[in-house]
């Protein structure tokens, strides 16, 4: 009986044995970066648009509208104003709802952005009284009251004032909105439009259905089968200032 | 009349006692370093999928396509990890005893983090086995030469070609979002070169020069696609990061 009872407890005493896992230890692995793993972003800098010379007939068209453009200027008109700075001041006439702040800045941005007047070399600088014109942000009804010449439906332009018709530059036109035109680039046009007959444009028609309009068409009233375009064109680009 | 029933003297009894006594010992012991065999086993294999998992997890080769290296070997490392907690079929039935059904448990537990962190390799790998097939389809679009009307016919070739493969590819559900916007600007680049062409051909300067810009915004516009997939690939790194620290 005793034998019996000692075998049993070898059984048991064995099974009873465990053997203990090593705990792990925790490793940090640092924070992962998608470019240690990706090449797309390294290849896609090297696919560039490529460069193409221009064709001969581009070249003899360039050539063609650069002739004409020069042949169209008026006499004494210069085409590079590099370094000329042309100053201005704004003032507000009657009663106006738009944000006169606003309406300084954008128009400045405009006047000297980069695809505008500002290619002929030339900057426009506020000034807080005087300067070589004035701009004029005008309660609709008070734009005749420049000239007779002027209507209180646009925007007008008599001798060293360039006014700005309020309603316009907060809405601008049926046709313009119908377009899909945007309001901001309305109010680049309308400032390039009559700054740019302060600058000696006269009104343009419309170079051919489907042509970017010229900045000195009266895209308010009619495109004549132009597109809208808020900047003046590469044929533009003169003055007599 | 009855057979008698063989009685064991007590001397017999005690040697069959002692004879069952030895085999169960035996097989205590044999029981013993099965279990030791499963533990080190474990351990070994777990330590050894956590030495290459996190080397390939810390990607420090020098380029992006030694690291892609690096977490497909980690998942073959990690492949079929699941089936080392299963006991040989010798002790199997020991896990009735609750400190050895422990032992089994803790090896599972453990070993679904290692199966977790296959799963978030595998979707890592599968985005940049899609990157890759990519690649060597935009590949050809590199360009610095300069180009002429008279030139131009072999890069529009390949440009088509980038679409028409693109197009093939069969990418990763993670991939797709860039894959798609890849092909969309594309396309639109082949539609460019297309009008530039017939501009060309009929001497329009408008349509040339917008057929122009057109080439260059969708052109520009393919680096969004490589905004998309550092975003999608930095949220995969970043669960495939918090998997291995619970390793």
């Amino acid at each position: 009986m005793q034998k019996r009872v000692l075998a049993g407890a070898i059984v048991v005493a064995v099974f009873a044995a465990m053997f203990a896992f090593i705990a792990p230890q925790n490793t940090h692995a640092k924070t992962l970066e998608p470019e240690s793993f990706s090449d797309l972003r390294e290849l896609l800098k090297d696919i560039k648009t490529p460069k193409i010379e221009q064709p001969k007939w581009l070249k003899e068209q360039i050539a063609a509208e650069e002739a004409a453009r020069l042949a169209a200027q008026p006499a004494g008109a210069r085409s590079n104003l590099a370094g000329r700075i042309v100053t201005y001041s704004v003032i507000q006439k009657g009663v106006t709802s738009a944000d006169f702040a606003t309406f300084q800045a954008n128009a400045n941005a405009t006047m000297n952005d980069s695809r505008g007047w500002a290619r002929l070399g030339m900057s426009f600088r506020q000034v807080a009284s005087g300067g070589e014109f004035v701009l004029v942000l005008s309660q609709a009804s008070l734009v005749p009251s420049f000239s007779s010449a002027c209507s209180a439906d646009w925007s007008c332009r008599v001798g060293q004032y360039v006014i700005i018709n309020q309603d316009r530059w907060n809405g601008a036109t049926t046709a313009w909105n119908n377009a899909g035109g945007s309001l901001r680039d309305y109010q680049h046009m309308v400032i390039n439009h009559e700054v740019g007959h302060w600058l000696g444009h006269d009104h343009l028609s419309c170079s051919g259905s489907g042509n970017l309009a010229p900045i000195m068409l009266q895209q308010s009233i009619d495109l004549q089968g132009c597109k809208f375009n808020p900047w003046p064109l590469a044929s533009e680009l003169w003055t007599t200032r | 009349m009855r057979t008698p029933v063989p009685k064991l003297s007590k001397k017999q009894f005690l040697i069959a006692g002692a004879v069952m006594a030895v085999a169960l010992a035996a097989y205590a012991v044999w029981s013993v370093w099965l279990w030791n065999s499963y533990n080190s086993a474990a351990a070994d294999r777990t330590a050894s999928a956590k030495r290459v998992t996190v080397r390939a997890v810390v990607a420090g080769e020098t380029n992006a396509s030694a690291n892609v290296k690096g977490l497909r070997a980690a998942s073959g490392e990690l492949k079929g990890i699941e089936n080392i907690c299963e006991p040989s079929w010798q002790i199997a039935w020991q896990t009735v005893i609750s400190s050895l059904e422990t032992t089994v448990y803790a090896c599972k537990t453990k070993v679904r983090a290692y199966t977790q962190t296959k799963a978030e390799i595998d979707t890592v790998v599968a985005f940049l086995n899609s990157e890759q097939a990519v690649l060597g389809v935009l590949s050809p679009l590199r360009n610095t030469k300069k180009l002429s009307d008279k030139s131009w016919d072999s890069t529009v070739l390949a440009w088509q070609t980038a679409a028409s493969d693109l197009k093939q590819i069969e990418s990763s559900a993670e991939y797709e979002p860039v894959s798609s916007m890849l092909q969309t600007q594309v396309n639109q680049a082949v539609k460019a070169w297309q009008q530039l062409k017939k501009a060309d051909k009929s001497e329009n300067r408008l349509e040339y020069e917008n057929a122009y810009d057109s080439l260059d915004q969708a052109i520009a516009g393919m680096s969004d696609a490589a905004n998309t997939s550092d975003k999608i690939l930095q949220r995969l790194l970043t669960r495939l990061d918090a998997s291995v620290q619970k390793l």
